[in-house]
């Protein structure tokens, strides 16, 4: 199949800023470590705004990849979900 | 009376992504909110989001969880936003593999029915999914995986 690229497009991409992508890529990451989470644990969105006493489209937002989680929500969900969603190295 | 085209904007071995180009305009809708947006200091960094979220879906596929649901029930009528966030993309997610990327705006109202701009890009978006339907059952256009087909040089009375 043709590869089909767009221009205008591209000269937008190529003006997004380090910064703007490191934490799009953050969120993104951490959106598909929740997906992969709840796949393998057969869970649905909806149980986890129960578990969490969220509502759903909470749950949805996060899994979008554009939303800017705090440490705090993070926590709460690793903890609904038993299993760490983010790893940080330890240098000890 | 409007008539509408489809403009294939990117297309790879995965996804791809179409836009409305109206009454022989050779800008597409999806382009038209690039140049409305692009040089926007104020709203530059929800505009670098969604070109990135948009970089993404070339290469993941247009997966159902990184959209808004902003239609109907039976429309296919999805935007790309940002949490707590004014810019958004309207789009319709055919699949996984096909979206078709139509304009979007600041909304600054409670919901996009209350603001004449934002709604008349989603009635567009809906007329235009209701047309590649009813193309779908008479056979006229077939989605193939990633592609729509039938699509050249034809043109759609809205």
């Amino acid at each position: 199949m043709k590869t089909i690229t767009n221009p205008l497009f591209r000269e937008c991409l190529a003006q997004v800023s380090e910064k703007t992508r490191a934490e799009f890529n953050l969120s993104f990451e951490i959106a598909d470590r929740i997906d992969a989470i709840l796949k393998k644990k057969g869970l649905s969105q909806k149980e986890l705004a129960i578990k969490m006493g969220k509502r759903e489209s909470e749950i949805s937002r996060w899994l979008t990849g554009r939303h800017n989680f705090t440490t705090n929500t993070l926590a709460d969900i690793s903890l609904a979900l038993g299993e760490p969603v983010v790893c940080v190295p330890s240098d000890n | 009376m409007k008539t509408a085209q489809l403009k294939t904007i990117e297309q790879n071995d995965n996804v791809s992504l179409y836009s409305i180009c109206f009454n022989d305009n050779n800008i597409s809708e999806y382009e038209d909110f690039l140049l409305k947006f692009k040089d926007n200091s104020e709203l530059n960094q929800d505009f670098q989001r969604i070109i990135v979220a948009l970089e993404k879906i070339i290469e993941r596929g247009a997966l159902e969880r990184f959209f808004r649901i902003e239609g109907k029930m039976n429309d296919h009528v999805s935007a790309l936003s940002l949490d707590s966030r004014k810019l958004r993309l309207y789009c319709l997610r055919m699949s996984d593999q096909i979206l078709i990327l139509g304009n979007g705006g600041v909304k600054t109202t409670r919901t996009y029915e209350e603001d004449e701009t934002l709604s008349g890009y989603v009635m567009d978006l809906q007329r235009f999914d209701e047309l590649l339907k009813q193309a779908q059952k008479t056979g006229s256009i077939t989605i193939e995986k990633n592609m729509i087909v039938g699509i050249d040089n034809r043109v759609f009375e809205l």
